[in-house]
């Protein structure tokens, strides 16, 4: 898992069936001191997280195939929880 | 997963039985910097993406990687580790820093389009 900070969303209209309906959020990975870490991600959300609030993001396949009831979703990234305070975090 | 922008496709003579039927993509990753500037530029190392969707030459595409990119194969197996889950229609991107994410008087601006 790591900490991500919502930098947007993203439309999409053609994808795999599984994804249909699901928010589709860009997230930015960040070090615990802030650090941006990587190219941003796409994320699915189902805890509602809104622009600029910090997010843990689990990496774990298995969760977004549950999530979606869907064996064959082509999906990883999902949103576990939003961060109210993280050490040397500026939430 | 990552947004990337097709730069073209990959043909095969010979493959693995497995991924017949499937286009094989030629992406260039797009970093926060390529995605800031909402220019088509990418920035990132190309890879090669499997898709069943069919994006054109400079669309955006997010493609999903590691394990679970073989995972619309499911019961079957296939030897891929990149797969294109979605064509992107429409980017709403405001890092902060950005001009558009907060006015001074601390209200929502709408991007540009």
């Amino acid at each position: 898992m790591f900490i991500a900070r919502v930098d947007g969303s993203i439309t999409s209209t053609v994808k795999h069936k599984s994804l249909s309906c699901q928010r589709l959020l860009i997230g930015q990975r960040l070090e615990a001191n802030g650090t941006e870490v990587g190219e941003p991600i796409v994320l699915l959300d189902d805890l509602g997280a809104g622009l600029g609030s910090h997010v843990l993001v689990t990496s774990d396949g298995d969760l977004a195939r549950q999530m979606l009831a869907d064996n064959n979703t082509p999906s990883r990234m999902v949103v576990v929880g939003i961060i109210d305070s993280a050490d040397g975090l500026n939430v | 997963m990552r947004l990337g922008i097709v730069r073209g496709k990959v043909v095969l003579s010979m493959s693995d039985p497995s991924l017949v039927g499937t286009r094989l993509l030629i992406v260039e990753p797009v970093t926060a910097k390529g995605l800031a500037a909402n220019d088509g530029t990418g920035g990132g190392k190309q890879l090669i993406v499997a898709d069943h969707l069919g994006p054109g030459e400079g669309q955006m595409i997010a493609f999903v990687e590691g394990r679970e990119g073989a995972n619309p194969y499911w019961p079957g197996r296939a030897p891929v580790d990149a797969y294109c889950s979605l064509l992107v229609d429409g980017v709403d991107y405001h890092p902060p820093g950005s001009a558009s994410q907060k006015s001074e008087d601390g209200s929502q601006k709408q991007p540009p389009r």
